[in-house]
C-alpha cells in the first residue's frame, strides 16, 4: 500500500494514496510520529502534506538504500499507532468591513446574506491536513460548498497577515503579508508566525480550527493582548 | 566590534548560512546560500565553521568599507573584486585593514559570489539559522537584502589566519555543452519515455522570472496532456524539477516554497546544484539522467575534496 520513491539524492517520499481523505492524512501523520520517534541517524527534516510524507536525509550519513531498509522495518506497524489527542483552535475572525472587503461579493455570488455566509463559515470545523506554501500557511479542509467563490480576477498586491479568505472550495489565512487572490471575509487578531515566540507556529497539522465571529472592539482588545503577549489561545482537546 | 558599512548594495546581496533546516513542515523554506559549495569554501579559506553567514552578491557586486582589520574570501562567481581599486583573486584569503573598500569591477562568470570573513556576520540567529529569506521578511540583516548605510558586525574570529589558497581549476562552472545531471523524479513515469527523453534531448534557456526561488526554463514545450501535470500539494527539494501543464519546467532553489502542486519529473543531483546556482538569466541549460546511486557517490566524493582542501588549509 505505501509508495516509496526517491526525490533527489538527498530527500524521498512515502505516498499513502492518491486522493485527499482524512483517513490517509491520518496515515501519514502516523508515519511522522512513528519514523521521527525512531531518531534515525542521518534525517533533517520532514514534509508531511495530504496523502504522503516526504524524508530528508543527509547521504554523507546514511545511504538510500539502508535508510529505506530501516523505514520499511519501522513502518510495518503505522497502523496501530496511536495518534496523540488532537487540538482544536479557536480562532476569533473579524468578518466584513475593512477586515474582509470581500465579504458582499462572496454573499451575493453565492446568493446568501453576509450574516448567513458568517454563520457558515463559523460554524463548520476545519481539519489542517498540512502547512506549506509560506510559513504558517494551513491547508484547511471541511469548508461548506455553498459559500465556495472563485478566486479574485485581479489578484491584490498587498494582504495583511492574518487575513480570512476563499479560494474556490478552500479556505485559509494569509499567515504573512503576501500578495494573492483570495476572496477576503475577514481578519483574526492572532498571530499565526512568529518567529520570536516558542512555538512560532499556531497551528500543526491534524489540528482542527474553530472560527468565532468578533466584534470591532474584540479585535481591538485581542489584538492589544496579542501585543503584550497577554492573549491565552483557546485550545480543546478532541481525540 | 568588527564590522563592515555597505556603500553601496549591488544587484541583490544578502546574507546566508547553509539555510533553516527542521522547520519545512510547517511551511518555513530552508533558504540558505543558492551556492552553498561555494559558501563552505569561502568559510573555509577565513578560518569560519562551515555554516557561518556569508553575503552572497548576485551579478553586480557591492561596495563594501572595512571598520576594522580582519580577512575576507571570495568563492563562486568571478565578478572581479578589487581592494582599494586593485584587483584580488577569488578562493584566496585576503588581508583587510580598517578604511579598505571592497569592490567589484563586473561580472566575468557566474552569477554569485559568496564574501566570507574571518569570523562570520554576527545577525540574530532565528529559528537555528542566520540565512534571509525575503518572502516572509526574516532572517539575515533585518530580514531584507542590503542598502547603502547598513552596517554589519563581525563575530570573533575563531582560528589564526594564514594566507590560503585553494586552486581554482578543481570547481568550475558550466562549461559549454555540459550537462545538468539529474535524477528522475517521484511523477517522472506519468510522462511516459518520450516526456522524460523530451527533458533530457531539449535545450533549455533560464528565463528572466528566475529567482532565489527557483528558475523557469523556456525551451520547447513539452505534450504534458496525456500526463495530467497537476498533483495533491506535497514537499519539494532543492533541485526539484516540476513540470507544469504549459510543458516549461521549473528548477526549484533555495527560496522555493516547501509544498507545491507541479508533478516532479526529476530532481537536480546534489553535486551540481552548485553549476546551477551559478547559471543566471539567458544561460542556457540541458540535463542528462544519472542514477540515485551514482548521485549520491559524487555527493560523498563533493564532500571528500571539501575535506581534502580543509586538511591542505590546516
Amino acid at each position: 500500500m505505501l509508495q516509496y520513491k526517491p526525490s533527489g539524492d538527498s530527500a524521498f517520499i512515502i505516498k499513502v494514496g492518491d486522493e485527499i481523505s482524512e483517513e490517509i492524512n491520518q496515515t501519514v501523520r502516523k508515519l511522522l510520529v512513528c519514523i521521527e520517534q525512531k531518531k534515525i541517524h542521518g534525517l533533517i527534516d520532514f514534509i508531511p502534506s495530504y496523502n504522503e510524507l516526504m524524508i530528508c536525509y543527509d547521504p554523507l550519513l546514511i545511504g538510500y538504500s539502508k535508510l529505506l531498509d530501516t523505514i520499511r522495518s519501522l513502518v510495518d506497524g503505522v497502523e496501530k499507532i496511536v495518534l496523540p489527542e488532537s487540538s482544536v483552535i479557536h480562532v476569533p475572525i473579524r468578518y466584513g468591513g475593512d477586515f474582509g472587503p470581500d465579504l458582499n461579493e462572496v454573499a451575493d455570488i453565492n446568493g446568501l446574506s453576509v450574516d448567513e455566509i458568517i454563520k457558515i463559515h463559523s460554524s463548520a470545523s476545519y481539519l489542517v491536513y498540512m502547512l506549506g506554501f509560506t510559513p504558517g500557511f494551513c491547508y484547511l479542509g471541511g469548508m461548506d460548498k455553498r459559500i465556495a467563490t472563485p478566486r479574485k480576477q485581479t489578484p491584490r498586491l498587498k494582504i495583511p497577515a492574518g487575513t480570512v479568505g476563499i479560494a474556490d472550495q478552500q479556505t485559509g489565512i494569509y499567515p504573512v503579508e503576501s500578495p494573492g487572490g483570495w476572496q477576503l471575509i475577514g481578519q483574526t487578531p492572532l498571530r499565526l508566525f512568529d518567529p520570536g515566540r516558542k512555538p512560532e507556529f499556531l497551528f500543526q497539522q491534524g489540528d482542527s480550527i474553530q472560527f468565532h465571529a468578533i466584534t470591532d472592539d474584540d479585535f481591538k482588545r485581542i489584538s492589544d493582548e496579542v501585543n503584550r503577549e497577554t492573549y491565552c489561545v483557546e485550545i480543546s482537546k478532541q481525540p | 566590534m568588527a564590522a563592515i558599512i555597505i556603500h553601496s548594495a549591488g544587484l541583490l546581496t544578502t546574507v546566508q548560512d547553509l539555510g533553516r533546516v527542521g522547520y519545512q513542515r510547517f511551511g518555513m523554506s530552508v533558504a540558505g546560500a543558492m551556492d552553498t559549495f561555494s559558501l563552505r569554501l569561502a568559510n573555509l579559506l577565513v578560518g569560519n565553521e562551515a555554516n557561518a553567514a556569508c553575503l552572497e552578491t548576485t551579478i553586480f557586486g557591492p561596495e563594501i568599507i572595512f571598520a576594522a582589520t580582519g580577512s575576507i574570501a571570495i568563492c563562486g562567481a568571478d565578478m572581479r573584486p578589487c581592494k582599494n581599486g586593485k584587483s584580488i583573486p577569488n578562493n584566496k584569503t585576503i588581508k583587510v585593514r580598517m578604511g579598505d573598500r571592497l569592490s567589484f569591477e563586473g561580472l566575468l562568470s557566474g552569477c554569485r559570489s559568496y564574501i566570507a570573513f574571518a569570523g562570520g556576520i554576527d545577525v540574530p540567529v532565528i529559528m537555528g539559522s542566520r540565512s534571509t529569506y525575503l518572502r516572509a521578511k526574516i532572517g539575515g540583516f533585518e530580514g531584507r537584502s542590503l542598502k547603502a548605510g547598513d552596517k554589519l558586525h563581525l563575530g570573533k574570529a575563531i582560528n589564526k589566519i594564514q594566507r590560503r589558497k585553494i586552486p581554482s581549476n578543481e570547481f568550475h562552472h558550466l562549461q559549454p555543452g555540459q550537462a545538468i545531471r539529474v535524477i528522475s523524479g517521484p511523477e517522472a513515469e506519468r510522462f511516459g519515455p518520450e516526456g522524460f527523453r523530451h527533458l533530457l534531448t531539449s535545450e533549455y534557456s533560464v528565463s528572466a522570472q528566475s529567482d532565489r526561488m527557483g528558475y523557469r526554463l523556456s525551451g520547447p514545450a513539452m505534450n504534458t496532456q496525456a500526463a495530467s501535470a497537476d498533483i495533491i500539494s506535497a514537499g519539494m527539494s532543492f533541485g526539484t524539477i516540476q513540470m507544469p501543464g504549459n510543458g516549461q519546467p521549473i528548477i526549484l532553489m533555495a527560496d522555493r516554497p516547501t509544498t507545491g502542486g507541479y508533478a516532479r519529473i526529476a530532481n537536480v543531483a546534489g553535486v551540481d546544484l552548485t553549476l546551477l546556482a551559478q547559471l543566471k538569466p539567458g544561460d542556457y541549460i540541458r540535463f542528462s539522467e544519472i542514477s540515485l546511486a551514482e548521485a549520491q557517490g559524487l555527493y560523498v566524493n563533493r564532500q571528500k575534496l571539501i575535506e581534502r582542501f580543509a586538511d591542505d588549509l590546516a
